[in-house]
């Protein structure tokens, strides 16, 4: 199942989860309409992300905070509007300090996205074969920036 | 440093072979399968600290179910690296053992990996040797469970 916090973090932030209503009959009230939630990975991130809101303080049990409300609201946003079922999926974690991260590995290169506490968003493009490491910050990455980015991924 | 951090000048009678333990959120995404060494690494964000040294407990001093069973409200995985590649990177590695009171129980293995001094945080740098430590990094005690 998916929570009810999911869908409404998703409403709440004008993105679009993968839901389509069904209409059944009702023998007293005529017409209902129920939601189907398509089981993509996108929908499972979600759900899973929202899932931190219950992690205790000291999860990690080395006194951790759990990912903050906002940045467990950016990570949603950036699920459901940045990425689609035709970019690699990523590992998804919750951060020491309450943050949450992205990462890809694809070969010898990787992207992490960090959301930290505050809101922000950071970056690290690294290649492990020419030891590059470019690090960076979003303000408000846009679906062209991410595309770039899993593109610069998957072109090795 | 007036921190109530032990100073962090690397301690030298820790020598490069040994294994520094610490535990991992029981998280599927937590780990990643290495395909040409047969083995599971933890992903970066296992060993990120951003604020404070990173904790971890000396293999001469105790085992990897010692430090997992340290604190049990989750069944975490252990991951291990050894004070030499930490050094490689550029951290410091310094004994912190810890005394029983009120609020801890005794762990005289336990011990503080420092990174970016620059900064004055004692924290690893997130983006650099946090990566490249978790690379040379092996989980040595899985929780099947969590996979």
């Amino acid at each position: 199942m998916i929570y009810p916090e999911a869908i409404t973090d998703a409403a709440t932030i004008g993105a679009r989860p993968a839901i389509e209503w069904q209409i059944r009959g009702h023998a007293t009230t005529g017409i209902e309409f129920y939601p189907i939630i398509q089981p993509t990975w996108q929908t499972a991130l979600v759900e899973k992300i929202s899932g931190y809101r219950s992690l205790p303080q000291n999860w990690n049990s080395y006194g951790s905070p759990p990912p903050s409300p906002v940045a467990i609201q950016e990570a949603i946003w950036f699920v459901t509007s940045m990425l689609d079922e035709k970019k690699p999926r990523p590992r998804v974690t919750p951060v020491s300090g309450g943050g949450i991260q992205f990462e890809w590995s694809f070969g010898e290169r990787q992207i992490e996205i960090e959301f930290l506490r505050d809101g922000t968003i950071e970056y690290l493009l690294a290649d492990t074969k020419t030891n590059d490491e470019t690090p960076g910050r979003f303000d408000r990455p846009s679906r062209i920036d991410i595309g770039r980015l899993l593109s610069w991924l998957i072109d090795a | 440093m007036s921190n109530g951090l032990p100073p962090d000048i690397d301690d030298t009678t820790i020598s490069d072979s040994e294994w520094l333990y610490i535990r991992v959120f029981p998280d599927k995404d937590s780990l990643i399968f290495d395909q040409n060494l047969k083995v599971f690494r933890p992903t970066t964000s296992a060993l990120k600290s951003r604020e404070q040294p990173l904790s971890v407990d000396l293999g001469s001093l105790c085992t990897p179910q010692e430090t997992r069973d340290r604190d049990r409200s989750f069944a975490f995985h252990i991951a291990a690296f050894t004070a030499g590649t930490a050094r490689r990177y550029g951290c410091r590695v310094v004994r912190d053992p810890i005394q029983e009171s009120q609020n801890e129980p005794e762990n005289l293995a336990h011990a503080l990996v420092f990174g970016n001094h620059d900064s004055g945080s004692g924290g690893l740098i997130p983006k650099s040797q946090s990566r490249k430590i978790a690379h040379e990094s092996r989980i040595v005690l899985l929780n099947e469970n969590a996979l």
